[in-house]
Order: structure tokens, then sequence, then C-alpha cells
């Protein structure tokens, strides 16, 4: 049985393993249903120019520890085939407490190469880091945690994000 | 009874000294609230850097978040350039051509491709760069002490990461009192304005000098957090202006040690700054950043040329790249957000 910081950290990997190991799933996301944890969005097809695709996890969801959300999403964002962005959605259960700075800064701790730092985008906390030629920006919004990172060679990942956190289907 | 009187002296130094240090810590904490209401908040500010002999280096800024904001730089009274940003995109225009070198042809090649984006400089015209904001870096890394005051730029944008580090390196953050007995500065040390009735005035409280060599290499040496004042002002929750200066000639240690004549690594260190033989430049400044609020404040990109510029002048570069990274190059057919990315602009 796992304690809950070795839990949290197990959930970071988790997010990060998803983000790195998404496939290639062509799951119109319109269509995703709210089963087996996933979670169910209606976006648009295209954000700022990018295909919206719902990624198939490479593993399976009942495989990984993830204690503090009861749904993920994996959505990929391409410049045709190019992968130029990804976005995990978890959508935090009970347990979780993401009103709590000491919560949250637990979970952002786990991601990205450095502690993640804030930048303020509009009204929004973003907390910003970086990874392998990546940029990588999280944030909270009511039961939700979104983790948007960018490719280096992407040119307009700032735009992204604030278009992704203006997104109506993305508040819940 | 003298016993007894010296227990009641100890008693009270070790009641004071508790409460001080309860006292001081929320003292460190209120601040940085303070700085980070105010981070947070729509604002327009002014930072002003003054050297020793009297230059001074302004920037003015509207900021609507840490991705949309203007920047208007100046010398003196002049004003040289002014920069918007939004997200991703670039917006620039010089207001005094002759004063920045990539345009003015003094000391600095620029590749021949770069000609009509020069000339169009040159003529007042707003150029635009759709992916050459700078680095999101650029506003989470504190910069070194020694660094501030040489790229306007990233100053404006990495200050309240500076400060943040500054409260961190302070020996303590003392509420300004006019009757303290133990102030931050005293006498000719005390060069910052009183607060006004309603604002707090927090001081860092500097280092003591070092006193010798204690074994470890660089234990004696000097730094600039040793010569550090800097007095924030707080009012309603926020703070609204931030006043640094780094100075050595009147540090209270160095005057005590020239009336008694030692110790004489004190009188040799001050010799070494004075000569710029110290490990880190400890260069006399005064910074002033002043702010006020308003949360209708909204940046918006003007229309002009639209070009790769951004790294003519050391700007842009990926959000995780350190300030300054871009590689410079010809310009190319600028791409907009909504093309997706590789589209050419309409």
């Amino acid at each position: 049985m796992l304690g809950p910081p070795m839990r949290l950290a197990a959930s970071g990997a988790a997010l990060v393993l998803l983000l790195v190991g998404c496939g290639g799933g062509t799951a119109p996301v319109e269509a995703a249903a709210e089963e087996g944890g996933k979670l169910a969005l209606t976006l648009p097809s295209q954000i700022l120019g990018l295909k919206v695709t719902l990624e198939q996890p490479s593993k399976g969801l009942k495989d990984i520890e993830r204690p503090y959300f009861d749904a993920l999403a994996l959505l990929s964002l391409r410049e045709n085939d190019l992968l130029r962005a990804s976005l995990e959605i978890g959508r935090f259960n009970s347990l979780a407490r993401p009103g709590n700075a000491g919560f949250r800064n637990q979970i952002l701790n786990k991601i990205g190469s450095k502690p993640p730092e804030p930048i303020t985008v509009g009204r929004d906390t973003v907390y910003f880091t970086s990874g392998n030629r990546q940029s990588i920006f999280v944030w909270f919004e009511g039961r939700g945690l979104f983790v948007l990172i960018a490719h280096q060679d992407f040119l307009f990942p700032r735009t992204l994000l604030r278009r992704l956190i203006e997104l109506e289907e993305l508040k819940f | 009874m003298k016993r007894r009187a010296l227990v009641a002296v100890l008693l009270t130094v070790v009641l004071v000294g508790q409460g001080c240090r309860g006292g001081l810590l929320d003292e460190d904490e209120e601040l940085l609230k303070a700085l980070e209401n105010a981070e947070n908040d729509p604002r327009e500010f002014t930072l002003r850097f003054t050297s020793d002999d009297g230059d001074t280096v302004g920037v003015k800024g509207v900021i609507e978040d840490d991705l949309r904001y203007s920047l208007v730089l100046a010398e003196g009274n002049v004003g040289v350039a002014e920069l918007i940003v939004a997200d991703d995109t670039l917006a620039a225009r010089a207001l005094s051509p002759d004063l920045i070198p990539q345009l003015s042809g003094a000391g600095i090649e620029v590749e021949s491709s770069f000609g009509p984006v020069i000339e169009a400089f040159r003529s007042g015209e707003w150029v635009i760069d759709p992916s050459g904001a700078p680095p999101v870096n650029l506003l989470v890394t504190a910069r070194e002490g020694s660094e501030i005051g040489q790229d306007p730029i990233a100053d404006a944008l990495g200050i309240f990461a500076y400060f943040r580090s500054a409260i961190s390196l302070a020996a303590d953050v003392q509420e300004w009192n006019e009757e303290s007995i133990n102030p931050a500065y005293r006498g000719v040390e005390e060069t910052f304005d009183k607060p006004s009735l309603g604002t707090t005035r927090y001081d860092l409280v500097r280092p003591r000098l070092p006193r010798r060599e204690t074994g470890q290499p660089g234990s004696g040496e000097p730094r600039l957090l040793h010569f550090r004042k800097m007095a924030f002002y707080v009012r309603s929750g926020r703070v609204i202006k931030v006043v640094e200066e780094i100075e050595y000639e009147k540090h209270i240690e160095f005057r005590r040690a020239e009336r008694e004549g030692r110790p004489q690594f004190l009188l040799d260190m001050r010799e070494r700054i004075r000569a710029g033989e110290t490990e880190e430049d400890i260069v006399p400044r005064r910074l002033t950043l002043e702010m006020s609020f308003n949360p209708d404040i909204q940046v918006a990109v003007p229309q002009g040329l639209t070009a790769n510029f951004a790294s003519l002048f050391g700007l842009g570069g990926p959000p995780e790249a350190a300030g300054g990274e871009s590689v410079a190059g010809e310009p190319e057919p600028s791409p907009s957000p909504e093309g997706g990315g590789a589209s050419p602009s309409p």
C-alpha cells in the first residue's frame, strides 16, 4: 500500500508517462465517453490551426496509480502529422484538495525538470517550467489539472496556452 | 541584588529577542505576500536606474499580465524604443534610432537581409514579429545583483524575481519605525523617504561584512548583498514602490573601521572594492520602481511591417530559453499563430 507522498509521486509520474507515451489514436474528441476513467470532453476539432485529437495512452489507465484523479484525458495538437503540443487533463476526485497550496505544490513538484514558477495569464496563475526542448505550462481550474507541453520548435506556445485557458469546454 | 538585576536583564534580552524573531518572520511573510499581490495585478510602472555618475536609464511599462505588456525604454529623458508583447508576438518601434547600435550602424554589423526591417525602424514604423516575444524564463529567473542595470528589458521583466532573491539573501526584514532603536539604516545611510500615512515601509537588513577568511574559499569576500539597501513601500496590501541603493563608502562598518583605524581587513576590503578588485562587481547605483494598479489595462498589438526581427536585438527564442539565447540570422517570412505555425502570414 503506498502512502500519500508515494502515491502522489506515482500520480505525477503517470501524468508524465501519459504525456510522453501518447499513441496516434484517431477517436473524435467529441465522441469521448466517460467510462473506465476517461474524461468526456467536447472540444473544437482545431485550436490555433492545430488538429485536436484524443489520444489513447500507450498503457491502460487501469495500470496507472492515480489516487487523486477520477478521470484523465490526453490530447494531441498536431500541425498536419507533426506533433506540436500535448495537453494532459486530470479531473481531481473527492480525495484531492486542489484549493490547497501545499497539495498543489506537491503535484507541481512532480512535473518538469525544475520546480514550476508561477506566472499570471489573465486572472489565472499558470506554472511554467521546461523539459527536454519543451515548455511546460500547468494550471488548475476548478477540479481540473491541465498540463500543456509545447515542443520547442512550435512558435506559438503562449498563444496556444491562452486559447486553452479561455476555452469554456475546459472549465469544470 | 546585582545578581537579580543581571537575571532580569538577561530575561528581558531573551524575551525581546524571541519577540523580535517572531515579528520578523511575520514581516518577511507580509512583504512577500504584498509583492505577490502587486505582481498578480494589472499595473503601470516606472523603473529607473541611476548610476553613481548620475546617468539614468528608465523603463516605463504597462502590464496586463505576464505575457501581455508594453515597455518604453529611455535614456535620461529621451525615449529610445517601445516594445509591445502579446503572448508570442513582439511589436517594436524605435523612438531614437541613433541611440540603438543595430540601427545607427555604429558598432554592430547586421545581416544585409535585415535591410527593410532596419529601414522601417529608422522611419519610426512599428515592426511585428509574430513569434519574437522574450522568453518566459526572463520573468521567473532571478538575475544576479551585478547584472541588474545592464539590460533594462530583462531587468523590467525579471524585477520581481530579483526582489524575491534580494529578500532571501537579506539578514532580515524590518518594518520601518521612526522610533526604532535598531533601524536597518541609520544616519547618513538612511537615504530613503519616510512612508506616507497609510503606507508601511519594510527594509532589508544587510548581512554583516565578512571579518576574515574562515577557511572556506571566498568566505572573506564582500558581495553585493553586503551593500544592498532596499526599502519596500506597501499600501493596501500591495507593494507600490521599491528603492534599492548599492553603496559602500558610507557603510557603517567601514566608517567605524576608518574611525578606529582597524580592523585592517575591512580597510583593505574597501580599497579592493574601490579598485574594482572584488570577485563580484560592487558598483554604486540606485534603482527605483514605482507602480500603480488598474484592472482595466489592456495591451494591444499595433499594425506594422511583419518580419522576424527579434534576433536582431537578441530577443525572442522559445519560452524556456535563457535571455538572449536566440540566434541572430536573416529574417524569414513570418508565420502567424492562426496559420498553425508554418504558414506564411497573409
